[in-house]
Parts: structure tokens; C-alpha cells; sequence
């Protein structure tokens, strides 16, 4: 019986070997090939958004702007409002989930919906977002174009009918064109696509991302020019001792980013309150709220980057640019918590640019000979609070370091980030993004984490579970076995290594009180027949799911399906164990 | 008599006597093949047992090529696990002349027992076997088993009534025990 199990065991290697080969080599054309599309129309699509805002801007801040001129400076307190609402009807009448900063729904889409998005969203996160931007709202262009990116990938890979692991990796590569397009930052696209929407870092996805980052990235430069939102004055470290400057700026980083969360999120829940206000009115009353503020601080309207390259360039004084910190903060609670659309990575990038520049004029102003400028520090307090509030330290350094082509800046920008990072997961375990769906009962970390044992094969867990044997096998001799074998049931095949059934220990129950049969039973008679089998690329969730149906604590592998071919088996403990790993994995990773 | 062996006695005993009907008992056989014998003794079940006719004698000959299942002292007992019977069923047939179904002793069976069970009352097999080579393990039993022509009197001498009688007391102290079956 031991050299059924040995034969089996090779050919499967062999078998699953080819048919992995056959299968990654035929799935990895496609995706390269379907993400070069994806880049094409999120390199477009971030341009045409662009274009957009800089339309709606225009019409709002321009023409519109002069039709309200008998309301003199107050005019702007009504244009944000005006856009609020255009805003509130296009998110209430054709697609709820245009609302808001946008990672959210696409990671909630990867993680329960297998990546699909309705192919409306692209269109509705177009307009809505583009209008709150446009007419001031306090957000960002960054989640949208996220939004945009991924959805156009899962409409794509939808028609074409993909399995789900493709639509997640093309979502990914959606959201990473976006991206890098938008910032002209190709690599970080990359790692936003894996570090925030997959969560995991993987060879094959690696490719597809990349793939589709590059070409967004290189359809934005033929059109925009190769150009950057920042350029630092030249930088250099001036002292290690600075470091530690760098490290309490991280540290205010991660306070910022923490308010910024609960505070969204607070407001989302005091508009909320107020059911007697219909949704679509919301975003107005957000507009009017930012409209006002803006009637005494401008510069909290918009995506602000003009506002980050002054602070960098050190035209605010230092009272100035720590109120910029505040204000922007509840203008953008106001704009996206009242139901607006728009990002919070720009406004993540603007208060660190504001606390990091306030930071840097005070110790540069206390220790001129050991401190770079003001401008160094506001860089990096926009990479640390964007990775603080994100929990994505890898994107925020790369992302930075590609924004203003600075090398020297990494290494001050990674101590920030890491400080920041791990702070604020000490502060706080849901980040901007997770916070969402989480208050949804969405446990982001598990659901990770169990998302990717449909990654693992049973061929990748399967052992030798059962005690193979002969159907013919008396009973007699089953018995004698049970004394020595570790092993806790029988698999019963047949001369040629087929299934026939198994026997269980309940099985046996009932031999123990009528022995005087022992010699006349063969396993056969004995074994259960109709037996669920798994196949060796079958996922763990599939092997899981047999398992309950079957009620078996052990389910015999087969070399393909509609084959009784025996090649291993399998056991409920394993699969468990493989849960039991998730849930201290996720609480591990719930800290960072 | 400890207490396990007396329910192991009591249980094989109630579930072989509710099996064994006159009807089911074929006191001459005449096939001389194990797969003649085998139809032969099938055409006793009628429809209330039977499914699925032709499955059912396929699958009592599928487990005859897998092991013998004659024992000693001219007995076998050919079974199966099928859903091609709605119910546990036992049909008997005595052969004068023999029957080869290749039992350990190389002798012909003279007392053949044809035990089927659905599949899903596999677990009564032990039982059922077990009752039924205690039932013929006595020599003297066996000879008046042979000897007999007369359906009732083979009935008693393969204690059935007693079985019977015994399976419908127990059932009575149980029931005024409270005692769950």
C-alpha cells in the first residue's frame, strides 16, 4: 500500500508543476497584455480628469464668480455650495459610491466583491469629483483618479469575464495608472496598487502594475510634459543630529493624521444625524461651510498645491502656516464628511507641508548650523503624514521622492515616515482608509488575510493524511493497523490507485462489539463510497467548504477533477490551523 | 456475562430477527453457480425491497469478485451495501447439491445468506453477520438446518420464533423501563 502513495505523491508533483506552468505562463500574458490597456486609459482618463477640474475651476472661479458679483467676496461662500449640490444629486440619483475619497470602495470592492465596480462609478466619480474640486472644495485628485482607474479595469476585465484573481490584479493596475499619472510618479502608482488596494507584495502582480503604472505614467508625460508639482531648493543633510527633528516631526505627523481620521469620520456621523436634511442637500451645507472659511483663508480651496510649493519655497510665516494646518483639516472634514467627492491625499500632503514647514522654520530659527531649511522639513512632514494616515510608508517615500527628484531626502523622509507610521498605529488601528469599512463591520486585516487562502492550493498543504489501502484489504488486518498507524482514517482504492471510499473511525465503531465478522469483511464493505474529494489546485476556502458539507475530518486529493486517481489527502486540522495563522497574522499586521 | 456482551447479543439478536420472513426463504436451490444462485435468490424480494433489480445483482457480484465470502462448515454469506434495496433485507436458500463460493474450508456451501443493506445502514453489517455466524456456528443446528424440508420447522430450528419471541419480550421491558430502543 506504501508504494500507491509514493507513485501518487510524484505524479502529482509532476502534474501540478505542468499545469502551474501552463497556467502562469498563459495568465501572465494576458494580464501584461490587458494591464498596457488599463495604463492606456488611466494615463487618459487622469488627463481628461485633470482637464476636467481645470474646466470646472475655470467656469466656477471665473464666470460663475462674475455672474455672483453683486455678492462681492461673499460670492465665494456660494460656489462651493453650488458645486456641494450639483455634487449631492449625482451621488444620490446615479451612483452612491461616486461619494467620498474613493480607496475605500475600491478596497472593499477587491476584498468582498472579487473587484467588481459598476462601470457607472467611473463615469459618476468623473463629474462629481471634478465639480467639488472645481468650485473649492477641499479634497484631493488622487482618489478619484484611484476610483476612475479601477473601475475602468474591472469594467475591462468584467466583459471579458476574467476570474476574480484577475479582476482584483487589474483593479490594482487601474488604481496604480491613476496614480502615476496624476503624480508622474510611476513607481509609486506601483506601490499604492500593492502596498494599499492588494495589500501584498507579489511577483506576478508586480508585473501587472508595473506594466500599467509606466504606461499611464509615459501617456501623462507626452502630454503634460515631464514635469513636477514640487522642486526643492537644494538640499543636503546638514547634521545627523537633525534626525531627531525629523523623528518628532514624524511624531507630530501621526497626531495630525489621527485627528484627520476621527475627525472625517465624526463629521461624516454628525451629517449623518440630521435624517430630516435630504443626502443630496448635504454637500452643499459641507460647500457653504468651506465657502466661508475660504472668505477669510483662500488657500484651503482646492486641491492647494500651488499653496505646498509656497510653504516649501518659505513664503508663510510660522503662526500662518500651523493655522493652514487646522483650517485645512476641518475644510476638508467639511467638503468630503457633508457627502462630497474628492481625495485625502493631497490634503494629507498640505498639512504636512504646513506642520512640517511651521516645524522647520522654528528649529531652523533654534539651530540654524545643524538644520537644513524650512522647505526640506515641509517634504518630509507630507511624506509622514500621508503615510501616517494611509499606513503606507513604502508609497509615501516613494511617491515623495519621485514628486520632487530629490534623493536626498530619503533618508530624513524615511525616519519621519517610520515614526509616523508606527505611531498612529499605536494611536489608532483603522487607517483613512480602512476606517470606512470598518465602521461597515469590515475587518480589513482578516479579510486580507482570508482573501489569500484562495491563493493557496491544497497541493501546497496536502500530505499523507489517510492510510492508504487496499479495498480487498480484510478487516481484520484494518484492525491490526489501527494499533500502529498514526494516521487517522483509511483510504480505500482500488488495483489501479482509484478511490473506492474511506473509512473513518465511526466506521470502525461498530466493529468493536461484533468481532465474529472481523475475517469475513473486507474494507469494501465498510467504507463510505460517495466520498467529496479535492483536486490538488483547488483553493483552501474550496477545501473548507467541503468540509463542512462533508462532515469528514479527512478528504481525499484526487490528480484532477473526474479523476478517483488518489493522490494525497488532506485534513480539517491543517485547513484550521491555516485560519487559526490568519487571525494572528491579521492581529499582527492590525498594529502596522 | 458482563453487560457489553449482553447488549452485543441483545442487538445482533433484534436486528437479524426482524429480517428473517418466510417469504425470503428458498428451502431448495437449484443453481449450482454462485452467480445463478445469487439471481435465483434475488427473484424473492419484490418490489417493496428492490430498486433497481439489475443494479442490485450488479453490485452483490461486484463484491463476490473482490473476496469470497463463503465461510466454513458449508456457509456463505454473499452481500452488498447498494441504494438498489429501500431496506436491510435477508433472503436464505438451503442448496442440496452445493453451491462454490470459494469458501476458506474449499468445501461447497449447503446454507447460503444473501444480506443486503442500503448504503447509508452500512453499520448494521457487523451486526447482521455477526448474528448470523452465531446463529449457524452450532454443528447440531447446522445438521438439523440440512435435514429439514419444512419451512417452519427450518424457521425454528434457525431459532427465528425464538428470536422472535425474544426481540417482541425485550421490547416489552423496554417499554415498561422507559428504556429508549
Amino acid at each position: 500500500m506504501q508504494e500507491i502513495s509514493e507513485n501518487n505523491g510524484s505524479s502529482c508533483d509532476t502534474v501540478c508543476k505542468s499545469e502551474k506552468l501552463r497556467i502562469r505562463f498563459s495568465d501572465e500574458t494576458k494580464l501584461l497584455c490587458l494591464a498596457f490597456l488599463v495604463g492606456v486609459i488611466g494615463g487618459y482618463g487622469a488627463i481628461f480628469f485633470r482637464s476636467m477640474i481645470f474646466g470646472t475651476q475655470y467656469v466656477a472661479m471665473v464666470h460663475l464668480r462674475n455672474l455672483l458679483g453683486f455678492m462681492g467676496p461673499y460670492a465665494i461662500v456660494i460656489i462651493p455650495a453650488i458645486g456641494g449640490l450639483i455634487v449631492g444629486l449625482i451621488t444620490t440619483y446615479f451612483a452612491s459610491e461616486a461619494k467620498g475619497h474613493g480607496v475605500p470602495e475600491v478596497m472593499g470592492a477587491v476584498l468582498m466583491n472579487e473587484g467588481r465596480i459598476r462601470p457607472s462609478v467611473s463615469i459618476a466619480k468623473i463629474l462629481a469629483s471634478a465639480l467639488c474640486i472645481g468650485t473649492g472644495g477641499s479634497a484631493g485628485r488622487e482618489g478619484p483618479i484611484v476610483q476612475i482607474g479601477a473601475a475602468f479595469a474591472s469594467t475591462v476585465a468584467q466583459w471579458l469575464k476574467l476570474p476574480p484573481s484577475m479582476i482584483k490584479n487589474l483593479v490594482a493596475a487601474g488604481a496604480a495608472a491613476g496614480i502615476s499619472a496624476t503624480f508622474n510618479a510611476p513607481l509609486g502608482g506601483v506601490i499604492f496598487g500593492l502596498e494599499v488596494i492588494l495589500g501584498e507584495y507579489r511577483a506576478l502582480n508586480f508585473g501587472t502594475l508595473v506594466m500599467s503604472s509606466v504606461t499611464a505614467a509615459i501617456i501623462a508625460r507626452v502630454h503634460l510634459g515631464d514635469i513636477h508639482d514640487f522642486r526643492l531648493p537644494s538640499f543636503h543633510l546638514v547634521s545627523p543630529v537633525e534626525m531627531i527633528f525629523y523623528a518628532v516631526l514624524g511624531l507630530l505627523a501621526a497626531g495630525i493624521a489621527v485627528a484627520f481620521i476621527k475627525l472625517l469620520y465624526d463629521t461624516e456621523d454628525i451629517f449623518d444625524r440630521f435624517t430630516a436634511i435630504p443626502r443630496w442637500v448635504k454637500p452643499a451645507i459641507g460647500g457653504l461651510g468651506v465657502g466661508g472659511i475660504a472668505i477669510f483663508v483662500p488657500h484651503v480651496m482646492g486641491v492647494g498645491y500651488d499653496v505646498m510649493a509656497e510653504a516649501i519655497m518659505g513664503k508663510y510665516s510660522l503662526y500662518f502656516l500651523f493655522a493652514l494646518v487646522g483650517v485645512k483639516l476641518l475644510s476638508t472634514c467639511l467638503t468630503l464628511g457633508s457627502g462630497g467627492s474628492g481625495g485625502i491625499f493631497s490634503p494629507s500632503l498640505f498639512m504636512g507641508a504646513m506642520l512640517g514647514a511651521g516645524m522647520g522654520t522654528l528649529v531652523h530659527a533654534w539651530f540654524p548650523s545643524v538644520t537644513a531649511s524650512p522647505g526640506a522639513y515641509a517634504i518630509v512632514g507630507m511624506g509622514a503624514v500621508f503615510a501616517a494616515g494611509s499606513r503606507a510608508p513604502f508609497t509615501s517615500v516613494l511617491i515623495l521622492f519621485e514628486l520632487t527628484d530629490t534623493y536626498e531626502i530619503i533618508l530624513p523622509l524615511m525616519i519621519a515616515v517610520v515614526v509616523a507610521t508606527y505611531v498612529a498605529a499605536w494611536l489608532k488601528t483603522d487607517t483613512l482608509y480602512t476606517e470606512k469599512l470598518s465602521r461597515r463591520g469590515i475587518n480589513v486585516f482578516i479579510l486580507k488575510e482570508k482573501n489569500r487562502l484562495d491563493e493557496v492550493r491544497v497541493s501546497e498543504i496536502m500530505g499523507s493524511n489517510g492510510e492508504i489501502v487496499s479495498h480487498r484489504l480484510q478487516f481484520s488486518q484494518v484492525l491490526k493497523m489501527i494499533g500502529t498507524t498514526t494516521r487517522n482514517c483509511f483510504i480505500a482504492v482500488d488495483d489501479r490507485g482509484n478511490l473506492k471510499g474511506m473509512v473513518s473511525f465511526k466506521d470502525l465503531r461498530d466493529a468493536i462489539f461484533h468481532r465474529d465478522a472481523d475475517d469475513y469483511l473486507i474494507v469494501d464493505d465498510i467504507a463510505t463510497n460517495h466520498v467529496a474529494t479535492l483536486t490538488p489546485c483547488e483553493t483552501i476556502n474550496d477545501a473548507m467548504r467541503k468540509f463542512r458539507m462533508n462532515d469528514l475530518d479527512i478528504l481525499p486529493v484526487v490528480d484532477k477533477e473526474h479523476s478517483r486517481k488518489v493522490v494525497g489527502s488532506i485534513s480539517r486540522k491543517d485547513v484550521l490551523s491555516l485560519y487559526e495563522d490568519i487571525e494572528l497574522n491579521a492581529r499582527g499586521k492590525c498594529i502596522l | 456475562m458482563i453487560a457489553g456482551d449482553h447488549n452485543e447479543r441483545e442487538s445482533s439478536t433484534m436486528n437479524l430477527a426482524r429480517l428473517i420472513t418466510e417469504d425470503h426463504i428458498i428451502m431448495d436451490l437449484q443453481s449450482t453457480e454462485s452467480s445463478d444462485c445469487i439471481v435465483e435468490m434475488t427473484r424473492a424480494l419484490d418490489k417493496t425491497v428492490v430498486n433497481d433489480r439489475t443494479e442490485l445483482i450488479s453490485s452483490i457480484l461486484g463484491r463476490e469478485q473482490l473476496a469470497p465470502t463463503g465461510i466454513e462448515n458449508g456457509i456463505a454469506i454473499p452481500h452488498t451495501k447498494t441504494d438498489a434495496v429501500r431496506k436491510p433485507a435477508l433472503v436464505i436458500g438451503r442448496s442440496r447439491k452445493g453451491v462454490e463460493f470459494h469458501a476458506n474450508d474449499g468445501k461447497p456451501s449447503h446454507l447460503i445468506f444473501l444480506l443486503l443493506l442500503p448504503a447509508r445502514k452500512k453499520g448494521l453489517l457487523f451486526s447482521l453477520m455477526s448474528g448470523i455466524i452465531k446463529c449457524v456456528r452450532d454443528a447440531e443446528k447446522r445438521e438439523r438446518l440440512f435435514d429439514t424440508d419444512d419451512v417452519q420447522t427450518f424457521m425454528e430450528h434457525l431459532g427465528a420464533t425464538r428470536l422472535f419471541h425474544i426481540s417482541s419480550l425485550l421490547e416489552q421491558e423496554r417499554t415498561q423501563q422507559n428504556v429508549p430502543a
